[in-house]
């Protein structure tokens, strides 16, 4: 890996953790009042490559090996965060920071409300959803609706290197409350090819904060609104059906606590379809939101009902049969796209075999 | 100790090795898509527990629980159809490695976050003293769940509830790759916890026998004294955190720490000891080819079992009334 | 709040004056509570007053305190305005925190009085975090966590205590020993003795019996907090006092069968607030003008409107 920033260009092939790398090391290098704060950000592993080596370079005050004390961790981070440092706490798993719920329900989000505008606390915390594989019930959620339905916290789920490096680069230099950001375990090793031509401004470029959703691919069939590794599946889809005549357009969601309205409104305007795909469970989840978001406002605009895919609802079981039913799939993906647009299955349209999104992703390394 | 008492010990050590012995070398198969957290190193402490309190205790484990499940109930049938994902597991092929469960034999499971299953040992611990059981539940959790506040809050009520308890630390040292140094501020984890109102054990030994002979005096102690007991009971980690591999080139700890345990093996230990006191090595080695072939057999029918029909997808979301 | 040793009568004086200021703000809130003006639960401090006065003297301006949802000692004893915290009870504009946060959560950053949680325990590890800081920006701050002895019960006070001693973090514990959580007693919570489970952390660890004296307490902070100020380490200041109220609320309640009433006559023949009848009827009219000012403050304060909101959300 080619550790200096120069190397990182408009046009340049980068690993979704490579980016991750490059966000943790540019905020110790930028910012002196950064800290690394976590259970395994020191060891030879370095939370899935994202810090190994900082500890080294930057100093046991920089970068700060914890005990098991999620919440303990946590709330070092909001106390570190008033004194003048700006924290970036790391969890292995998502579900680990459920201990941590304390922490982040009832103190960070409402520090800055609670006392009337008093205190800032400004921090990141890095939460990883587990792939699949096995990893089973306590090892594969995703929580972004959790964190989203409590005001005060802002939730963002990137989906490329790009928006990892705006949105921590953003999110450390200028955002003064909580950020949580829900990385996904199954794109640490893919590449990815930046657009040194993106169809839409990126938020950096526009000057305002990426805490927003972001336009991924124009089409005029249907909406789909996506987060996280879903973005990418969106994307493989839509390519697959632009030669059947199936135009996609697709939103990342990214920031699940500050969805670009407008966006979304527009988009289902013009293509009056909507899908949802979602990494958790749909039930008063980003799916719910996103069709609050639609009902709320402008309902007559959809022509046919929203389709929407997410996890089972059930705890991730490990079996492999199972869990390749419990996740969507691009199979599944698919045939929903195709039944939105045409209103039903078309033999035409060669659907994949391809069972399981794990699998796949196990074995490609892009770049996307 | 007997020789039946000391072979029967062997044959749980040697069962819990085996079945890992076959996991590692059957793991690069892709039959078993679950992350294995090996007890590997660490067996004479669940075997040597499970043992001396057989048919009187419930444990609880954690995601590594490989070791403790076997010597609980010695089932090695359902623990590879688990691994292995198939409907014959103990549970549907749901759980995997790291959730374990057989409560008819006295496991009430095995979770996958660090320090979560103590909590729900004393509760397990108070239910038998309120509905007087007799029962003993024991809580195996590593050095790691120390660090974990949980563990306070429940080491403190149970000493306040004089619950009949066993708080088994398998003190490997290593919170997946960090060492108690750089995670504990205070020098004795013993000498807090004697500040509960509980018994404290310390033991360095590895030994099967030793381990039973310690659980048996505790438990009785403590029935004497109704209180909680609480053991640290130092072992090694031989394999990394995760995985089947040995810690391989990764640095954080020293080759020589895991040799220096090798070479006093729990496992190899009980058999020359068997030697020793007059069982022959032909009894030992038909013994052993009888688990291997019976291993085999397990992993067999498990490859040959049902994987989950769509239906159990959903099946025990909810407590279903009948 | 300065080096510079004081008169002795006048620093008597002076922390005299803080104590009964707190007490008479408090018996004030009671005297108010009935006409439902201060629409906030309050957890009163009566009986503990000086534990605040004498932690919060040695403290320099810089040093930052925790505090509890038992918080309004802590809150006057560190200089928080007195207008600014009648108008927050009573839910106004020109509260401290514009009648968002009420009597729970008591805030006061210019003097170093940086908030308060109302979860049993929730801001120890705060103080921690804000060891961290001062560490890491070397600062030579020292941060103070009060709380209760319920907290140490909770998880996270260990997870807390670990990591201060694991890197030695200028944090002084000060433990509040009222010896109730909520309704019930130590001896119904806790099998182990907290001063000596904080010895064993390796935190150095001081007890005091005689939780009215606000003048040893303050001796006592004062020698702590120069140890920390000199090694950067923790330190752990258990202090024996007495809620005389309920748990939240402005009433006594000896009558609810879980404590009895001669431990409060023990304490009210020793409280100085009780006892030192001079400087009483000396301090009080003045005090109570300055009362009789914040409360008028208070009311003439306007309500928040609905733009305060939704302001300062994220």
């Amino acid at each position: 890996m080619d550790e200096s920033p120069q190397a990182m260009t408009a046009a340049s092939i980068q690993t979704y953790r490579d980016a991750l790398f490059e966000a943790m090391e540019q905020a110790l290098i930028r910012h002196d009042h950064t800290v690394i704060i976590g259970q395994g950000v020191t060891d030879h592993k370095g939370i899935f490559g994202t810090t190994i080596g900082l500890g080294e370079r930057f100093g046991p005050r920089r970068v700060i090996e914890t005990p098991l004390m999620e919440e303990g961790s946590l709330g070092i981070c909001l106390g570190a965060a008033l004194n003048g440092l700006y924290p970036i706490n790391t969890h292995i798993r998502a579900d680990f920071a459920f201990l941590a719920m304390n922490q982040m329900i009832n103190l960070a989000a409402k520090y800055r409300y609670m006392f009337g505008g008093l205190f800032e606390v400004p921090m990141l915390v890095r939460l990883v959803i587990g792939r699949s594989w096995g990893q089973g019930a306590q090892h594969s959620q995703s929580p972004q609706s959790m964190f989203a339905h409590t005001p005060g916290l802002v939730v963002v789920m990137p989906s490329t290197p790009e928006a990892i490096r705006e949105t921590y680069a953003y999110a450390i230099a200028h955002h003064r409350g909580p950020v949580i950001s829900l990385e996904h375990r199954l794109m640490y090793e893919l590449a990815f090819r930046s657009d040194p031509a993106p169809q839409s401004p990126s938020a950096s470029q526009s000057g305002t904060p990426p805490f927003t959703s972001r336009l991924e691919r124009r089409g005029r069939d249907v909406t789909i609104v996506a987060t996280s590794i879903m973005v990418l599946e969106a994307k493989r889809a839509a390519e697959r059906l632009a030669p059947h005549d199936i135009e996609c357009e697709i939103i990342d969601l990214h920031c699940p606590s500050h969805p670009d309205r407008d966006l979304i409104l527009d988009s289902v305007a013009r293509t009056g379809k909507l899908l949802i795909a979602d990494t958790s469970w749909l039930a008063y989840g980003v799916a719910a939101e996103v069709c609050r978001i639609v009902a709320g406002t402008a309902p007559h605009v959809l022509t046919a009902p929203v389709a929407m895919l997410g996890m089972q609802p059930a705890p991730c079981p490990t079996a492999k049969s199972l869990e390749d039913m419990f996740y969507p799939n691009l199979r599944d993906l698919m045939q929903a796209i195709v039944r939105l647009v045409t209103g039903g299955d078309n033999p035409a349209i060669d659907l994949p075999d391809e069972r399981s999104m794990a699998d796949f992703y196990k074995t490609f390394r892009g770049p996307f | 100790m007997s020789i039946e008492l000391g072979f029967a010990l062997y044959k749980g050590l040697y069962l819990a090795r085996r079945c890992e012995e076959y996991i590692v070398r059957h793991y690069p198969d892709d039959e078993m898509k679950t992350p294995m957290h090996m007890s590997m190193g660490q067996e004479a402490i669940p075997v040597g527990i499970c043992h001396a309190l057989a048919g009187k205790a419930d444990i609880l484990a954690t995601y590594r629980s490989h070791a403790p499940f076997l010597a609980q109930t010695g089932d090695h049938g359902r623990f590879f159809a688990e691994l292995h994902g198939r409907v014959t597991g103990t549970a549907d092929g749901k759980s995997g490695s790291m959730h374990l469960s057989a409560p008819e034999a006295g496991m009430l499971g095995a979770t996958a976050i660090v320090g979560s299953n103590i909590s729900v040992a004393v509760g397990a611990a108070f239910a038998n003293e309120r509905l007087g059981t007799g029962r003993t539940v024991v809580a195996f959790f590593g050095d790691g769940a120390v660090d974990e506040g949980t563990f306070w809050e429940s080491i403190n009520v149970a000493s306040l509830f004089r619950l009949p308890l066993l708080f088994v630390c398998e003190d490997n040292d290593y919170a997946v790759h960090t060492p108690k140094s750089l995670r504990r501020g205070y020098a004795s984890l013993t000498a807090i916890v004697r500040g509960f109102d509980c018994l404290v054990y310390e033991d360095e030994s590895n030994d099967v026998e030793t381990i039973y002979f310690l659980t048996r005096e505790a438990i009785a102690a403590a029935r004497e004294r109704r209180c909680p007991v609480f053991f640290n009971l130092k072992c090694c980690r031989y394999l990394d955190h995760i995985g089947i591999a040995p810690d391989g080139d990764a640095c954080y700890r020293e080759p020589d720490d895991v040799q220096s345990w090798r070479a006093r093996d729990c496992v190899a230990t009980q058999r020359a000891r068997l030697i020793r006191r007059g069982l022959s090595e032909e009894i030992l080695a038909d013994h052993e080819q009888a688990t291997d072939r019976a291993i085999e057999i397990s992993i067999a029918q498990a490859l040959a079992a049902s994987v989950p029909a769509p239906d159990r997808l959903y099946r025990g979301v909810f407590h279903e009334t009948s | 709040m300065t080096d510079v040793t004081p008169d002795p009568k006048d620093r008597h004086d002076r922390l005299f004056r803080t104590a009964l200021l707190i007490r008479l703000v408090e018996e004030r809130i009671i005297d108010l509570y009935p006409s439902d003006c201060i629409q906030s639960p309050v957890h009163l401090s009566i009986g503990q007053e000086a534990v605040a006065v004498g932690v919060c003297e040695p403290l320099q301006r810089n040093d930052l305190l925790f505090g509890t949802y038992r918080g309004h000692a802590y809150y006057l004893a560190r200089g928080g305005d007195l207008n600014a915290m009648f108008a927050e009870l009573f839910g106004k504009i020109g509260g401290v925190s514009k009648g968002k946060a009420g009597s729970m959560h008591l805030a006061a950053p210019a003097v170093g009085m940086m908030g308060s949680s109302a979860v049993v325990a929730s801001a120890i590890p705060h103080a921690v975090g804000a060891a961290l800081a001062a560490r890491v920006r070397n600062t030579n701050q020292v941060i103070v966590t009060a709380f209760g002895d319920g907290a140490t019960e909770e998880g996270v006070y260990h997870e807390s205590l670990n990591f201060a001693a694991l890197h030695g973090l200028p944090v002084l514990f000060v433990c509040e020993n009222n010896g109730l959580a909520v309704h019930a007693s130590l001896a119904e919570r806790q099998a182990y003795r907290m001063i000596d489970q904080a010895r064993l952390y390796g935190i150095p660890a001081e007890t005091l019996t005689d939780g009215w004296d606000f003048l040893a307490i303050a001796d006592a902070t004062d020698a702590l907090v120069r140890e920390i100020r000199r090694d950067g380490r923790p330190r752990y200041l258990e202090v024996a006092t007495y809620r005389s109220r309920e748990h939240v609320g402005p009433a006594e309640d000896f009558g609810a069968g879980y404590r009895r009433r001669i431990g409060l006559e023990d304490w009210q023949d020793r409280d100085p607030l009780i006892q030192d009848t001079d400087r009483i009827a000396r301090l009080t009219p003045e005090i109570t003008a300055e009362i009789d000012r914040a409360e008028a403050f208070a009311r003439a304060s306007p309500w928040p409107e609905h733009e305060d909101l939704l302001s300062d959300v994220v």
